[in-house]
């Protein structure tokens, strides 16, 4: 072999080790229920309306505005077309919303899938949107949060909050005051109408979870490896829980007084909500990080494991009751409907498990062009 | 990063050098085969574990390598306000200052080889129809030379996987991508200071680092044009026979993925280059780039290959004389005064 073709395959070895860093984003879309329809994003960025029954699909719709792809897709400047999700749709008042990485919402008709408007903020959208009353709330990854007045033929801004990092949770509303956590640490609490702070709470780590508000606490895990629990109304810690030993990334979920969260660990806990100290002997462990947001649906906890295995967690006593194999990674968040789990994969495929015994009830594959049932 | 320039040979120093057959191999050459044969016996050790299952190679790389690297990189931010920029920069140098004993072997490797390149030439002429006997003179004039073919392999086998693993390391703190930000998580370490320096500001002068920059384009094509430019030349008669497709496209070609890729990444390979510009001028001089601000002939300007085998002397301008070699004209200079291990002057 010549010197020239040494050369080369060394060039081209380096080149194809350059290249690795273009692993442009691939989204984690999921799913939402509302009325009779499953509403279910997919990795290539359409949305789906399915039957949640048996899943068989009502409509499909795609982006009419993309914007212009990088076919390498390799910086943020450039990288990927219109349309990788990483929240699921938000249905409000007939029409469901979705937000995408290169900072489009669409508003699309829930009945028909017909696109109503598109709006662009040009901030990476990762967090989940909320619908408050007639203000869809759009957390961005330039650190704003975007309040936008929905009640018209076309949206309009109502304020802009500015945080210091990149907001990726979800907000959450609750009595007249929406709560989210930003990448600069804070745990923010402003008020919904004028996007006026009323606290920040700053954790050691970065937030990306959803927070949780019931009865007056707000519980949000950070990747700091602790989960908070803080008075919603003044912005002070009630109790911290420093017993995991990775990342809260995913959001907690609460039942009957106890909060249960997963961590990037690859285990689950049980905190007593009242005092934070751990209710279950010693914490579930699993296969893999669980990036998931659980679900309690009846008395199982659900909890999906970046192994690509789904457990159902009896809630008392925290042991396994059954799991389902996905052989795929699972990192968007869980939704329930009555006794019925969703659970999107990363290999673009919807399963639909029931909650009380694993089984599975239809599994469909939401690739390109088609939705085909699977097993 | 991108030094090119024929690097074959692992020259050992010191021995003086002679027009035919050099004197016995010295206790360096013992050295470097001593230390060429337990990399290779290391190298089959770990082939041996990671086959046999008892390692994993994607473990390995992670807790040796890659880990230690991004919590660094991680943990010099905390001091200078989070900056991954400035990070960036510091531990680029920093590795590049680890590796310098390597690097700088590697040059006097490549230069020494172009030295050769006329009497490899020679036989190669001369024994153009027995390989056999072509093979053992190669081996007699290496041996006479204090040459090991394995050297300078060794040495990129050990620079590689560090270049390659801070490459990494930078890509998987530009958290923009979701993904990355996640993907953090399993290699950090359990120091608290490391969970609260994230998220790093991604901000630099007036660089955004998860963005792609046409300064820093324009930059990763200059500096890596002029590293190439400044490699070990072969003697005049021997340019000829060296494709130039080298210094164009390695410039252009990076260039052009500096277009595309995050600038954080682009800012490594700028401040990696520009070590590597000064490691070379100071070991192997300005090569083949002529300096416009330096006079034609002057000692500064003097290429630093080393005289060969087959008596020619290299000029900076890219002009020869023959001179007649003496064991005085030695690797490491073309200015005779010096000694070959001391770096070029100024």
């Amino acid at each position: 072999m010549s010197m020239k073709a040494i050369s080369l395959a060394l060039l081209a070895l380096f080149v194809s080790m350059v290249f690795t860093a273009c692993i442009g984003p691939r989204g984690w879309p999921g799913s939402s229920v509302a009325g009779d329809t499953l509403f279910v994003g997919t990795m290539d960025g359409r949305v789906l309306a399915l039957n949640p029954d048996d899943g068989s699909l009502k409509w499909e719709w795609q982006p009419s505005k993309t914007s212009l792809a990088n076919p390498m897709g390799c910086s943020n400047s450039l990288a990927t077309r219109g349309g990788k999700f990483y929240g699921s749709p938000v249905i409000a008042q007939g029409i469901a919303y979705v937000g995408t990485f290169t900072g489009q919402v669409y508003a699309i008709d829930a009945a028909s899938g017909q696109e109503i408007w598109y709006h662009n903020i040009n901030s990476a959208i990762v967090g989940g949107m909320t619908v408050n009353n007639s203000t869809l709330l759009l957390p961005a990854s330039d650190g704003k949060l975007y309040a936008l007045d929905i009640s018209g033929d076309y949206p309009s801004q109502v304020f802009t909050f500015s945080a210091g990092g990149a907001i990726w949770s979800t907000p959450v509303v609750d009595e007249g005051t929406v709560y989210f956590g930003s990448l600069d640490h804070n745990l923010y609490a402003v008020d919904a109408t004028t996007g006026q702070t009323k606290w920040a709470f700053k954790a050691s780590g970065e937030i990306a979870a959803t927070p949780l508000v019931v009865d007056g606490i707000v519980y949000v895990g950070s990747l700091d490896d602790k989960l908070y629990a803080v008075y919603a109304d003044t912005g002070q810690p009630k109790w911290v829980f420093e017993g995991a030993g990775g990342w809260f990334w995913s959001n907690a979920v609460y039942n009957n007084g106890i909060i249960y969260a997963g961590s990037l660990d690859h285990s689950v806990y049980s905190i007593n909500a009242g005092n934070g100290t751990p209710i279950w002997p010693k914490p579930l462990r699993t296969g893999g990080p669980i990036y998931a947001s659980p679900i309690v649906t009846g008395e199982t906890l659900v909890v999906a494991s970046g192994d690509g295995i789904v457990h159902g967690i009896d809630l008392i006593t925290g042991s396994e009751k059954w799991h389902v194999g996905t052989k795929s990674k699972i990192l968007a968040s869980l939704c329930a409907v009555g006794d019925t789990v969703y659970i999107s994969t990363q290999q673009s495929d919807l399963w639909a498990v029931d909650a009380r015994t694993g089984v599975l009830i239809w599994r469909v594959s939401l690739g390109k062009g088609e939705v085909r049932k699977v097993g | 990063m991108f030094s090119s320039g024929g690097c074959l040979l692992e020259k050992v120093k010191s021995e003086k050098w002679d027009d035919e057959l050099g004197p016995e191999p010295g206790p360096q050459v013992r050295r470097i085969r001593i230390i060429t044969v337990l990399t290779f016996l290391l190298i089959i050790v770990l082939f041996a574990l990671f086959v046999s299952g008892v390692l994993s190679i994607r473990e390995v790389w992670n807790k040796v390598i890659f880990e230690p690297l991004l919590n660094l990189l991680i943990l010099v931010s905390n001091p200078l306000d989070r900056n991954l920029g400035l990070s960036i920069v510091l531990v680029t140098i920093l590795i590049r200052v680890i590796t310098l004993p390597l690097t700088v072997r590697q040059l006097r490797s490549s230069q020494a080889y172009q030295a050769m390149r006329p009497k490899i030439e020679e036989l190669r002429s001369s024994y153009e129809k027995d390989s056999k006997g072509l093979r053992r003179e190669m081996a007699e004039l290496y041996r006479a030379r204090g040459y090991n073919p394995l050297g300078c392999l060794v040495t990129t086998v050990i620079q590689f996987p560090l270049w390659f693993a801070l490459y990494w390391c930078v890509i998987q703190v530009l958290t923009y991508v979701p993904e990355n930000l996640v993907g953090l998580s399993p290699h950090l370490y359990s120091w608290s200071l490391l969970r609260e320096t994230l998220p790093l500001n991604d901000h630099f002068l007036w660089l955004n680092l998860t963005q792609a920059s046409f300064v820093l384009a324009i930059l990763t094509f200059a500096t890596i044009w002029i590293t190439t430019k400044m490699s070990p030349q072969p003697p005049p008669e021997y340019r000829q026979q060296t494709s130039n497709w080298a210094q164009w496209v390695l410039p252009i070609l990076f260039g052009l993925f500096a277009l595309i890729l995050p600038s954080g990444l682009t800012l490594y390979w700028v401040t990696s280059n520009m070590i590597q510009i000064i490691i070379q001028y100071r070991v192997t001089g300005w090569g083949a780039l002529k300096m416009p601000f330096q006079p034609s002939g002057s000692p500064q300007q003097a290429d630093k290959t080393p005289a060969s085998g087959g008596g020619t002397a290299i000029s900076g301008d890219g002009g020869s004389k023959n001179t007649a070699v003496t064991p005085e004209n030695k690797v490491g200079g073309g200015d005779s005064s010096k000694a070959p291990d001391e770096p070029g002057s100024k």
